[in-house]
């Protein structure tokens, strides 16, 4: 997935300083989510059988929606072996590749770019970016932690969805999420075309998903519950995970100020301190903003952690548990 | 449990206020959305092994893994117009297709049973066409050719379980026992495709309408 070496990186990426929307590996992206909402259209129109991202693969070779496969299980309050399988590969590819669905596959890459004014979609910016710069009083025993997953609304929002399930009894996050509607509108717009089937829900599904995502205070960032879901368990993921050179990041060597890499994270990583940041590390979706972003080229997404600490963690608290979610 | 989510000041930094208010009016908007379940929907045809409407919609995820596989392509996503809680789960298109429970190709196990991933279609037993009744046909005397004295048996030709007969008049009837809204007389009803007949027709003269979750005994 366009992980070049990093040599010749640092004169490019000075070059290609550019605006968020322009990013390099922001083209790729763009094109395999269009990849894969294509692919679902094809396999729509030939009936191959290829589903979408609610449950995408052939015949008996199913990979359900972790969301939905697990609110299926607490709606009808059994287990359910196809929901149980799906969630322990995405569990698998979550280890693997962190949160990489959400920059690469999720229509909402899509979407960002064909809403107008897409707020919901935007890098979490200067807020962020706010603690670390302003000392805060509350930095002097840390801004939070480097490790573990930061608990947010997203996490509410999870939780709340999973408890409404519980009471109402059917899956009740899929009525509203962005991703089916999204496949869920390509197919309506294709049998609209194809048998003339007319249904307000050709207009209703691109309004609800443009309040979703253009009006409402940043979706991926403070509402999806699917990204909550895979932070949970990306926060085990060791690899792909970026790694900020010390011995090229102008901050740490000649001490520029320069918080590129901060800014430019749709997630609110703070690379220089992750314990400053937003979120930590569960939260990287691989999107290589940073990566492209950093004037120095200082940024890699090494397949396997080096063997030294990966990022800075000076003012970070005693490093939690991997797997502890409880604190926030 | 959600309380417990979302109480704001744990860990110091962390959550802001902002934060904590998106988390709780997202969350309740997580708990209004689910009360679409209490103001219920239209009832539709569902395909074979949904017709536990409340077992059904608890299992469903709106992937449409039954309509791909559907043969005889007849099955489609419900749209809005039979309310908000259907959107997206299946219903069955009787203008495209009937359903043959994959009877003749398939070795009695409806494809679209098999495909479906969460269970949310299951069978009470095979085959099929003996243990589920997906609706009923419903002839609409004034649209119906044959009551105008045309003639037409296209219905009473095209049903395979024998619940259709025809009156001295030669008028078709409806055999209710043996009928288990396969829809083959729906897909097979000249009424409205033959051009307009029958003033102020907006359907077939036969159509299958949901029986509310019965379930035959074979």
């Amino acid at each position: 997935m366009a992980r070049k070496g990093e040599e010749g990186k640092a004169t490019e990426a000075v070059e290609s300083r550019a605006p968020h929307g322009a990013l390099k590996t922001a083209r790729v992206r763009f094109a395999v989510a269009v990849g894969v909402l294509a692919l679902a259209a094809v396999g729509y129109f030939t009936a191959t059988g290829m589903g979408n991202a609610c449950a995408g693969g052939w015949g008996d070779l199913v990979l359900l929606c972790p969301l939905g496969a697990l609110t299926a299980m607490v709606a009808q309050h059994a287990i359910i072996p196809q929901a149980v399988v799906s969630l322990v590969l995405a569990a698998a590819v979550l280890l693997v590749g962190g949160r990489f669905f959400c920059s690469w596959v999720c229509p909402t890459v899509v979407l960002g770019k064909v809403l107008p004014s897409s707020r919901g979609l935007k890098a979490r910016g200067d807020e962020s970016a706010g603690c670390s710069e302003a000392g805060c009083a509350a930095c002097a025993r840390g801004c939070g932690k480097a490790r573990g997953v930061k608990l947010d609304s997203r996490h509410a929002i999870l939780a709340a969805a999973v408890v409404s399930t519980l009471i109402f009894g059917f899956p009740v996050f899929c009525l509203v999420c962005p991703v089916g509607l999204t496949f869920a509108g390509v197919l309506l717009v294709m049998r609209l075309f194809a048998f003339g089937e007319v249904t307000w829900a050709v207009l209703a599904i691109p309004a609800v998903l443009a309040v979703e995502l253009a009006l409402l205070p940043r979706w991926c960032q403070n509402i999806c519950p699917l990204g909550a879901l895979q932070s949970l368990v990306a926060v085990g993921n060791r690899m792909f995970v970026p790694t900020v050179d010390r011995e090229s990041c102008l901050k740490a060597t000649r001490g520029v100020s320069c918080d590129a890499c901060v800014q430019v994270c749709p997630e609110g990583i703070n690379l220089h301190d992750v314990a400053a940041g937003a979120t930590t590390l569960a939260d990287c979706t691989k999107c290589r903003d940073c990566a492209d972003v950093c004037p120095a080229g200082a940024i890699s997404f090494p397949l396997l952690p080096k063997g030294t600490p990966k990022i800075s963690t000076v003012s970070a608290s005693e490093p939690d548990e991997p797997g502890d979610l409880r604190e926030a | 449990m959600r309380e417990e989510e979302k109480s704001p000041v744990r860990g110091g930094a962390g959550i802001s206020r902002r934060t904590f208010a998106i988390g709780a009016v997202g969350s309740v908007a997580m708990l209004g959305l689910g009360a679409v379940k209490l103001v219920g929907a239209e009832s539709v045809v569902r395909p074979p092994g949904a017709q536990d409407e409340n077992a059904f919609l608890a299992a469903c995820i709106h992937c449409e893994r039954c309509r791909e596989v559907c043969p005889r392509h007849a099955i489609k996503p419900a749209t809005l117009e039979s309310g908000l809680l259907n959107l997206r789960t299946p219903e069955m298109d009787y203008h495209r297709g009937w359903c043959d429970f994959c009877e003749s190709a398939e070795g009695g196990e409806p494809l679209c049973v098999r495909a479906c991933p969460t269970h949310a279609l299951r069978l009470p037993g095979l085959p099929a066409s003996e243990h589920v009744r997906l609706g009923m046909a419903v002839i609409n005397t004034d649209w119906c050719l044959a009551f105008q004295a045309m003639g037409c048996h296209e219905c009473v030709d095209a049903c395979t379980f024998e619940a259709m007969g025809v009156n001295d008049d030669g008028t078709p009837y409806v055999i209710e026992d043996a009928c288990n809204g396969c829809g083959a007389c729906e897909h097979a009803c000249v009424s409205l495709s033959s051009g307009s007949i029958s003033v102020g027709a907006t359907d077939r003269a036969i159509v299958i309408v949901p029986a509310e979750g019965e379930v035959l005994h074979g």
